[in-house]
């Protein structure tokens, strides 16, 4: 079969979402937006506050249905939220009533896995986040830090298409994201690149992580850049001539900052 | 100064714990003590056996009326919940329902079901459903909706996602309702008693007031706070249990 022919992971054809407040005001969360993400791509998407970047990721998701317009993944619309598209939350989503263990399976019981390939499934994963002793714990007695690698782990271990994260290191240190980064990428690569649909608002995250970086600026993509960095990338990498670049365009796109 | 004569209305404590013999009046007799209604003499085996065939029937009472009411109305609750539009149409006569006077209901039941055995069962039920349908309505509106969107984006069906995640994320919430209702439990078992029952300790409350036996009322008020607590406290360490994962 010719690669070529095979459908993109993501695609948005001219998509609006318009929210109707209580007050009877429109707000355009996502304006007229078109976008192809191919198979594997790890896309990241940055920009300011309040201007559609979750909107985007939840019609994805098809928790929200677009005003108009069109959503495919792998080349099926989306009607309503479904296995092939993982979600990793904001906030936390873990079901605290379910010890981490049984997070991880959750998908898989959904799914009707048999449980011997649910229980090696779960140990795998477990191992890939450095959650083996955790199985059996609950996720209150977690860290935040471990707590978002359980979350990640739980929608790995679903296998799903496609992966998208609204924001999901937000929050933790700065020595904790870089080795959730590097959980991210193992298990991205793990799982055959899978393509991923990432918001952020850590521009050198972005950089780290994505094959190319989006910026969303009042419902629309107003920059579409490819990270051309070669993987693995350090941080003598993403702090050279060449991120530089990357990140002094993302960051024009921002907009005039007010207090300039 | 004479000494003041007539009867003592206002009991000390010596006259409370004094009381405990008048109990051998409520044991109709077996295990070595006779009935005093047969003329016997009050024993204080008598009024221990009295006593504990009392607040025996009054806790069997309560806690098979709790039970049924928490089954009934979470249970009620969670069904109806399921539709959102049910939900919100009866959230508000829920609470109104809530509200009523229950003690001004007993006649009602009475005219229902008589002054038998399930009448008083039916009330304490009807007490503590009442209350645990409003609240579980209320907890199940009050889920978080992220978490059914990430049950549904890990592949779980209406039916799992509702059972087994938006039902245990509301239990937290309902913990505090599940408690209030062992209180309701109690009282609406002692006025039932109280109203039309032979035996519990409803019935000795009423039966003391009615001779004006006042430290009798407070012995007997005391046994229901002490036995009240132990329930509470016991019902409180299930839940803690069970809601062990909450944070
Ligand atoms: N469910 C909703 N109902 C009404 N308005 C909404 C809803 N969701 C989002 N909006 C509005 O749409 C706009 C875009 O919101 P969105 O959450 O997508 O922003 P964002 O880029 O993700 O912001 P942040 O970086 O703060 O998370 C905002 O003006 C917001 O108020
Ligand atoms: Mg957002």
């Amino acid at each position: 079969m010719n690669k070529d022919a095979e459908p993109p992971a993501i695609e948005l054809r001219s998509v609006t979402k318009t929210f109707v407040l209580e007050s009877g005001e429109r707000v355009v969360a996502v304006r007229d937006t078109s976008l192809t993400v191919a198979r594997g791509e790890f896309v990241c998407v940055v920009g300011p506050s309040g201007h559609g970047k979750s909107t985007l990721l939840n019609l994805m998701a098809g928790f929200i249905k677009p005003t108009s317009g069109e959503i495919l993944v792998n080349g099926k619309p989306v009607e309503g939220p479904g296995p092939d598209r993982g979600v990793v939350f904001q906030q936390d989503t873990l079901f605290l009533w379910r010890r981490v263990a049984d997070n991880i399976s959750f998908g898989l019981e959904a799914r009707r896995v048999p449980k011997e390939e649910r229980k090696a499934t779960v140990e795998r994963y477990l191992k890939t986040v450095g959650l083996e002793d955790f199985g059996g714990a609950w996720p209150r007695q977690l860290s935040g830090g471990m707590r978002r690698r359980v979350a990640i782990a739980a929608v790995f271990a679903n296998e799903p298409d496609v992966f998208l994260m609204d924001e999901p290191f937000v929050g933790l240190d700065y020595l904790r994201r870089a080795q959730l980064h590097k959980v991210l990428l193992d298990l991205w690569e793990e799982g055959g690149h899978r393509a991923v649909f990432m918001i952020t608002h850590d521009v050198d995250e972005a950089l780290v992580l994505g094959d190319r970086i989006l910026v969303v600026k009042e419902g629309r993509i107003v920059e579409d850049v490819e990270v051309a960095l070669p993987r693995p990338r350090s941080t003598y990498m993403i702090t050279g001539e060449e991120a530089s670049i990357i990140r002094r365009d993302v960051v024009l796109h921002f907009g005039e900052l007010d207090i300039a | 100064m004479g000494e003041a004569v007539g009867y003592k209305r206002v009991p000390g404590i010596e006259d409370v714990f004094g009381s405990f013999i008048s109990y051998a009046g409520f044991w109709q007799g077996g295990l070595g003590a006779e009935s005093t209604r047969t003329g016997a003499e009050s024993t204080y085996w008598g009024a221990t056996l009295g006593l504990a065939h009392n607040t025996l029937i009054t806790l069997v009472r309560t806690a098979i009326g709790y039970s049924i009411g928490v089954v009934a109305g979470v249970g009620l609750g969670f069904l109806i919940a399921w539709s959102r539009i049910a939900r919100d149409v009866l959230t508000f006569p829920a609470h109104f329902a809530r509200m009523m006077p229950l003690l001004a209901m007993i006649p009602l039941f009475a005219l229902w079901f008589g002054n038998s055995e399930l009448g008083v069962l039916t009330f304490i039920v009807f007490a503590v459903g009442i209350l645990l349908f409003a609240i579980t309505i209320n907890a199940i509106g009050n889920v978080p909706s992220r978490y059914a969107q990430y049950a549904q984006s890990l592949g779980a069906d209406p039916l799992r996602t509702y059972a087994k995640v938006v039902f245990p994320a509301s239990i937290p919430q309902l913990r505090g309702g599940l408690l209030l209702a062992v209180a309701f439990a109690w009282s609406a078992a002692l006025a039932a008693e109280f109203l039309g029952q032979q035996v519990g300790l409803g019935h000795v409350l009423q039966n003391a007031l009615y001779y004006a036996s006042t430290d009798v009322v407070a012995l007997t008020g005391l046994v229901v706070i002490v036995f009240a607590a132990i329930t509470y406290l016991a019902a409180n360490k299930g839940l803690s249990w069970v809601t062990r994962w909450s944070e």
